[in-house]
């Protein structure tokens, strides 16, 4: 619980099930906001202690605590520019990851006055905007310097760590450093050896406006990084995404967009990543801030964002309430991931798939025609969020108010049981949905030893009578943290792009696809049988070719599909038992028929 | 001059925030010795050092939380 202030602040209980419902409206966000300043306070509070516990927190700059004086003094006048700039995003990132260092949770070659020395920038920005006279020093990474909210400088001829002296006067700020003066321009523009921070404003009514930070070293997830200063086109080309996904949020996701419009100040361009991928990301440190790499149009920006803002609500209410107890052990199905998670993490995961099953489901109702593919991933992410709500739900050490947001937000996804859905989309939904289960659990799942020998010894005798099993040891296996693309793209370009089906295999993440892939994804279960089974036939440990043999014994209807889906991990381990000689599709037939247990599905559901 | 000053972009969070720093002034928690406040810091020192981070994606390859 949370934290300083006039009081210990919790959660109001109309806020808590707005929050669990997936909603907040833009008061619920200003709530939210106050709490992270007053946890920002804390984390100051904190910063300075810690810095005064280090002999090495000052080196060549002014102590850490001449800071200090100078935001009282700012709040004296000013108590908004204090806030404001404490709640600016990356310096809750600054402030985390030095205190994260300073306490060995992190490493890095700077001495550890660059990251102390940081909050002289702070003083001097807070200073400037409520007009009073400063002067400090201020630590240099390779030459640069950020002012939050305000931009950086930079000077050559530096060494990688390195300081200069920095001032304001009537609301002017200059940096100085062996004769060069760099003079912080009015406005947003950059000047020699300066980099404006730039702000872009989207839509009218509501309105985002959002910091597009390409230069802030604390604006990653980690560790600080080096200015990725946009061209003036990629400026253009991001503001031009930004109201296009705006204006898919505001008509269609009216709700979304108005509390967005409050909790979010930040967005981070991400370097683009390979084929389509969109990466996005965010963090508890950074609250309100938004990392994405360019996507291909506004629709993937504006999902993005509904994503992203999810983790940003629920990063905020966890900041207050314990929802789960502890971060727990990665032993857990997450149906979005390649790897098991802890339950912390599933419960991010929930609720931002939550976030994007309702933006499909929305885009869906939007639409004038037919969209087969938003009615595929709404389908798809619907049923991700279901079954990891029954995981969390059974295994995911929840608390008392985590099984209450958790039930919240299951009967929210209840009143969605009536939707129609393209019954293509439905299957392809079903399928890859059904394949990654198993494929998670073949991956990272062991059952035991001793059953996988009982086992054995029947299907030696010719028996078939009724073997109880209990469920399988997650071992997480850290090679196999991605594995699963292709079958969700082949999915998807079936939707899409039908006449382009074939060219999948020329995509980078489409080579390992095999004819039964397609052959399955058309709905030709006999031909997707086959062709598994020849795979297996040359390497009967092929993971994909026994997710995909369950898959098509499951469209025929005939017996070892369910046995293939529910329980691989056991017709692997039985097949290895028999030293691969049965047919794989006879083991997966007889496990179905001799297994017992209320172990059906992926722990937990 | 005075550019900077009062440059209040629309970046900031609702202007509610901070008008009165949660009831304490800054002075007030640099001398707060409490065990409240001692426990606030337990319990933001324990969060930072697990810092929660999400990574999202969407199409493929992406898939993540």
């Amino acid at each position: 619980m949370m934290t300083y202030g006039a009081h210990r602040i919790r959660p109001s209980e109309e806020a808590f099930e707005q929050l669990a419902s997936g909603g907040g409206d833009p008061h619920v966000i200003g709530k939210l906001w106050t709490a992270e300043l007053s946890r920002r306070l804390v984390l100051l509070r904190a910063f300075f202690d810690a810095a005064a516990a280090d002999p090495a927190s000052a080196g060549p700059l002014p102590p850490v605590e001449q800071a200090w004086p100078a935001l009282e003094a700012v709040e004296v006048v000013a108590p908004e520019t204090v806030a404001a700039i404490l709640l600016h995003p990356h310096v809750g990132g600054a402030l985390g990851y030095s205190l994260r260092r300073h306490r060995g949770g992190a490493t890095s070659a700077a001495p550890s006055w660059v990251d102390f020395g940081f909050v002289h920038a702070v003083a001097i920005v807070a200073s400037a905007a409520a007009g009073l006279s400063y002067r400090s020093v201020v630590p240099l990474r390779d030459g640069r310097v950020m002012l939050p909210r305000l931009g950086m400088a930079t000077f050559d001829g530096c060494e990688a760590w390195d300081t200069a002296e920095v001032a304001t006067e009537g609301g002017r700020v200059w940096l100085c450093r062996e004769g060069v003066r760099i003079d912080v321009p009015p406005g947003r523009a950059d000047a020699p050896g300066w980099w404006s921070l730039r702000s872009v404003t989207v839509g009218d009514g509501p309105r985002l406006t959002v910091w597009l930070d390409d230069l802030d070293p604390m604006r990653d997830l980690a560790d600080p990084v080096p200015p990725a200063r946009l061209s003036d086109a990629a400026v253009e080309r991001w503001t031009g995404l930004l109201a296009g996904a705006w204006a898919i949020l505001v008509d269609r996701h009216r709700p979304v967009a108005e509390a967005l419009a409050v909790g979010v100040t930040s967005l981070v361009p991400l370097p683009s990543g390979a084929g389509r991928d969109t990466r996005s990301a965010s963090s508890g440190d950074a609250f309100g801030a938004i990392m994405c790499s360019l996507p291909p149009d506004a629709e993937t920006l504006a999902v993005s964002l509904a994503h992203e803002f999810m983790h940003i609500k629920l990063g905020g209410l966890m900041h207050l309430t314990a929802l789960t107890d502890g971060p727990g052990r990665p032993c857990l199905y997450a149906p979005w991931r390649d790897d098991p998670r802890p339950a912390a993490g599933l419960l991010q995961g929930i609720y931002a798939f939550f976030g994007i099953a309702r933006f499909w489901r929305g885009q869906r109702h939007a639409a004038t025609g037919p969209n087969r593919l938003a009615d595929f991933e709404y389908a798809y992410s619907r049923a991700q969020t279901r079954e990891a709500l029954a995981v969390a739900r059974v295994d995911g050490a929840l608390t008392e108010a985590g099984r209450r947001f958790t039930d919240r937000l299951a009967a929210e996804m209840d009143e969605w049981g009536d939707d129609r859905l393209d019954p293509d989309a439905r299957r392809l939904a079903a399928l890859v949905a059904d394949g990654h289960r198993a494929g998670w659990r073949i991956r990272h799942c062991r059952p035991a030893p001793a059953e996988v020998a009982a086992l054995a010894r029947e299907w030696r005798a010719g028996r078939t009578d009724a073997v109880p099993i209990g469920p399988p040891e997650v071992l997480p296996d850290h090679q196999m943290r991605q594995w699963s693309n292709a079958r969700l793209g082949l999915a998807r370009r079936r939707l899409a792009m039908p006449d382009r089906y074939a060219d999948v295999r020329n995509e980078s993440w489409g080579t390992g696809l095999t004819d039964a892939d397609f052959s399955l994804f058309i709905g030709d279960a006999v031909a997707a049988r086959k062709g598994f089974a020849d795979r297996l036939g040359d390497d009967p440990d092929e993971a994909d070719a026994w997710t995909g043999l369950g898959l098509a014994l499951a469209g025929e209807r005939v017996p070892g599909g369910d046995a293939l889906l529910d329980r691989p991990e056991l017709v692997l381990a039985l097949h290895r038992e028999l030293n691969g000689e049965p047919e794989p599709a006879a083991v997966a037939a007889w496990v179905e028929r001799v297994t017992l247990g209320p172990e059906r599905r992926a722990p937990g559901t | 001059m005075g550019a900077l000053r009062g440059d209040a972009a629309e970046t900031d969070p609702p202007s509610h925030v901070g008008r009165t720093l949660t009831g304490h002034s800054l002075a007030d928690l640099r001398a707060d010795r409490s065990p409240e406040l001692t426990e606030a810091i337990r319990l933001v020192l324990r969060q930072v050092e697990r810092p929660r981070v999400n990574l999202g994606g969407s199409g493929p390859p992406g898939r993540a939380d």
